[in-house]
């Protein structure tokens, strides 16, 4: 077949993928009849539905005296849903609709979305629905449901996965009824959410289109690599018997994984000089070429991806295609496909040697942006901790299993092989939370941190996160004080060494902000101890404050968003893996706090943070100096105190390289110490334990006791410990706490 | 001469691993890790005169050996998994081992 031929074939099958009913999707408005397509193929219901509630705000060009309309009702909803956050509707800025052409433009005020992804019908039909609630800027839920058909265009199942704010979502079963229809326009379907706490619900989706996510790809190649994009499927003798003798390109199989595939850009040839001197392609070099070349090319995520076609790759013979691009922030943008590697031979003695190596290039394709798609190998999905529980495929005859490597060799594979992705495969793609698939977003293999941690099949200790606050949200500027609660959860006592909380050696935090890849907290000072182990009983815990916010990478946590924390302690050879903490920090308040945090997230200023204080770093306490004085109702004002008053409560040795200096001792500032303690420590008592966190709070004020006690102020240091005892019975501390801090009440009392 | 080519496979996550060619210790590396969209750690190639040798992969961490007694007549390619139970592996056969 010529070139030009083969690419209008190309065409064509692409276009017929495109089923007549689809034709709205890409040319909205207009209707077509389906004309290729049976009807049984027509009436299909499987695709993306939306549903959308908006209210809108108009934005006036010219001031005018408004007038009132009604205010827009939410369609479909149950009293669970009515009007959440209406107070932020202005019913004073509405219009009719005669005045819109003197408003320009209109923004939405208040929005919630919904997406459903129904899959029973069509090709590979995985009896699932998903959804995907939208809520205001932020708010964001997923499900997954397993359907079984109870009717005609009916079928219910349990909701068996939920992901993101799951609180907004408290049911567990869905029913749902589609409507069929020729005309894309008049396509719906309801669903009615049932189970669970909250009362049932029922919203009808509208149409949107017969693919579950939409997908872009760039082919380019290097000049004279062979480019392989579509396959005679029988054009080899050994296939499976009945199958459809076709020319399948890339786009027919990612149309039939259940995406709507477009092309971008002009499939360019790279000259081979971008690959270096050796002709070869390194996984850097190709990066840089997707950077060039890719007309898309951006950091970020979004459903696009480059496909390089090339000879060779640095490591010779034996690689036929990467995903190279787990380089940088945003993973999964790349692949290549390198044809002249071993893809390039066929077996000694194959009837149809040019058909089989046809067939291992596209396969090669297929396999390699399948990682694109955050694909593991057939025999991986055990590995790590995946999005839901998978097991090996080792004998699939899915594009994501090496054909040589399962039982009877190629051979075996390609007899069975329909050129498709695996039911778990499909399932992931259509159906898992869209941040684990899309290109650029999850990064490569990690949308769950911790993949490769050896974790204990039978733990004996359950490690928890969490901020001592009903909500996880800090302040901007506010130190993020995270608090580790390790229980035994056996039902022996076991040993432990508490160090492995507090020395840094042997504790690993991921921090991750949204959108962002994972860091790991690299503490400012780890601590080499004598191992003191101890016994920890059955269903007892110990606990330890982290501050998280800042180390020698710098300020992993300080700009506004959301963050994801997990904790990993490493005792003995295995982990022990803690939940992941969600908080967010909010945006400032006003000028004076963004002015401030230039000079706050100095490495300097997290040092002084998290080693409670110094009299050396100037510059340091001069920035804590100028946030209590700018900010002082702030949660930073807190610490910020904390840090300059402690180092005033003891004499300080400060080591100087001053000539003749040596030694330099501060002597301890009284009054200082007492006025900044005070400040941090007692005078808002509820705002200072809940952002320094109960133990760091409880360990300050222990030890600034002390010093009032060696001061002679016994009567303030027992006042101390009284309004903490008030503050964490309030708190419910654990009852054990709150008679240690009555005893050592009592203990200054008496000196007193 | 026979080449001894020695792919470590799946399964390596920041291991030390140890090769030892007829006791000689041929290759320490440190933080060897899986790239799991090749399913490849590091490919280790060896020269030997010997006709038969005895190939020894440990895991000094984790405390896990294993060897094998090879023929060396023609080149070798072994590959090397570690699996999640906690056992080494190694395959032998006499063509390269192909990833994608």
């Amino acid at each position: 077949m010529s070139k030009d031929k083969e690419k209008r074939q190309n065409e064509i099958n692409a276009r017929e993928e495109i089923n007549a009913d689809e034709y709205g999707d890409i040319f909205p408005g207009r209707i077509r009849f389906p004309r290729h397509t049976p009807c049984t193929l027509a009436l299909s219901v499987s695709g993306l539905y939306e549903w959308n509630w908006w209210i809108m705000r108009p934005i006036p060009i010219h001031p005018r005296i408004p007038k009132t309309s009604p205010i827009p009702r939410s369609p479909g909803l149950l009293p669970y849903e009515s009007l959440e956050g209406g107070e932020d509707y202005d019913v004073g800025e509405t219009t009719t609709a005669n005045e819109t052409e003197a408003f320009s433009p209109i923004l939405p005020w208040y929005f919630k979305r919904e997406e459903l992804r129904l899959d029973v019908d069509g090709r590979y039909p995985q009896m699932t629905a998903s959804g995907t609630m939208f809520s205001g800027l932020s708010i964001r839920v997923h499900w997954i449901a397993s359907l079984a058909k109870v009717g005609k265009n009916k079928w219910s199942g349990d909701i068996w996965y939920k992901h993101g704010s799951t609180v907004n979502l408290p049911y567990t079963k869905v029913k749902i009824t589609a409507t069929p229809s020729f005309f894309g326009n008049q396509r719906k379907v309801t669903v009615v959410f049932s189970g669970g706490k909250g009362m049932s619900r029922m919203i009808t989706y509208k149409y949107k289109s017969r693919y579950f996510h939409p997908v872009e790809f760039e082919f380019d190649r290097v000049g004279g690599a062979p480019c392989v994009t579509s396959v005679e499927t029988t054009a080899h003798p050994n296939h499976p018997a009945g199958m459809a003798s076709e020319t399948l390109t890339i786009e027919n199989v990612y149309c039939r994984a259940g995406f709507n595939v477009s092309k971008a850009g002009g499939d360019d040839t790279i000259p081979l000089s971008e690959a270096g001197a050796n002709a070869r392609w390194s996984d850097m070099e190709m990066h840089d070429a997707m950077q060039i070349y890719w007309s898309k090319f951006a950091d970020k995520a979004q459903w696009s991806m480059w496909v390089l076609f090339a000879s060779l790759h640095d490591s010779g013979t034996s690689l036929g295609g990467i995903m190279f691009d787990d380089i940088g922030p945003n993973h999964r943008q790349g692949t290549a496909i390198f044809g002249d590697a071993f893809i390039a031979n066929a077996p000694s003695g194959d009837a149809a040697p040019d058909a089989w190596v046809r067939r291992m290039r596209f396969w090669t394709a297929c396999h390699e942006m399948g990682h694109a798609f955050n694909l593991a190998h057939s025999w991986q999905k055990e590995l790590g901790t995946p999005w839901i529980t998978l097991q090996n495929e080792n004998e699939a005859r899915s594009f994501m299993n090496y054909p040589y490597n399962v039982s009877g060799g190629q051979s075996a594979f390609f007899a069975d092989f329909e050129y498709r992705f695996s039911d778990s495969e499909l399932l992931f793609m259509r159906h898992a939370p869209s941040q684990f698939v899309q290109m650029g977003n999850a990064d490569w293999f990690d949308h769950h941190g911790f993949q490769q941690a050896n974790v204990s099949a039978d733990p004996g200790y359950k490690l928890e996160i969490r901020v001592n606050r009903k909500k996880p949200i800090f302040e901007f500027l506010e130190p993020v004080v995270v608090e580790l609660k390790l229980t035994n959860i056996s039902s022996e006592p076991l040993l432990f060494d508490p160090a492995l909380l507090s020395s840094g050696q042997d504790i690993t935090v991921i921090l991750r902000k949204e959108g962002r890849p994972a860091r790991q907290w690299a503490p400012f000072a780890k601590y080499c101890s004598a191992s003191s182990i101890t016994v920890i009983e059955s269903k007892k815990s110990i606990y330890h404050p982290l501050f998280v916010s800042a180390g020698v990478n710098g300020w992993d946590i300080a700009e506004p968003g959301i963050y994801l924390i997990q904790v990993a302690i490493k005792n003995d050879e295995e982990y022990i893996i803690s939940n992941p903490l969600t908080i967010r920090v909010a945006p400032p308040h006003g000028y004076d706090e963004e002015f401030i945090a230039q000079d706050l997230f100095s490495e300097d200023v997290g040092r002084v943070l998290a080693l409670n204080g110094s009299r050396f770093l100037d510059t340091a306490n001069n920035a804590l100096s100028e946030v209590v004085e700018r900010l002082p109702k702030s949660r930073v004002a807190y610490h910020a105190r904390m840090a300059l008053g402690n180092p005033l409560s003891r004499d300080y040795k400060l080591l100087t390289l001053d000539k003749g200096k040596g030694l330099k001792i501060f002597k301890k500032d009284v009054k200082g110490a007492t006025k900044e303690l005070d400040a941090a420590l007692i005078e808002n008592i509820s705002d200072s334990t809940e952002t320094l966190g109960h133990i760091n709070y409880k360990n300050i004020v222990d030890s600034y006791c002390e010093f009032l006690s060696g001061e002679g102020l016994d009567d303030v240091a027992a006042k101390c410990q009284g309004e903490m005892h008030k503050e964490f019975t309030t708190r419910q501390v654990l009852q054990s706490v709150l008679q240690q801090i009555l005893d050592t009440q009592k203990s200054y009392g008496s000196k007193s | 001469m026979a080449l001894v080519t020695i792919d470590l496979q799946e399964g390596f996550a920041n291991d030390t691993v140890v090769i030892r060619l007829n006791a000689q210790e041929v290759f320490r590396r440190e933080n060897v890790t899986t790239r799991l969209q090749i399913g490849l750690a590091d490919r280790i190639e060896i020269q030997t005169r010997e006709r038969s040798s005895e190939v020894e992969i440990e895991l000094p961490i984790k405390k896990l050996v294993v060897t094998k007694e090879i023929a060396c007549e023609k080149d070798i390619f072994l590959g090397v998994t570690f699996h999640a139970g906690g056992k080494l592996t190694l395959r032998e056969q006499l063509c390269e081992f192909w990833y994608a």
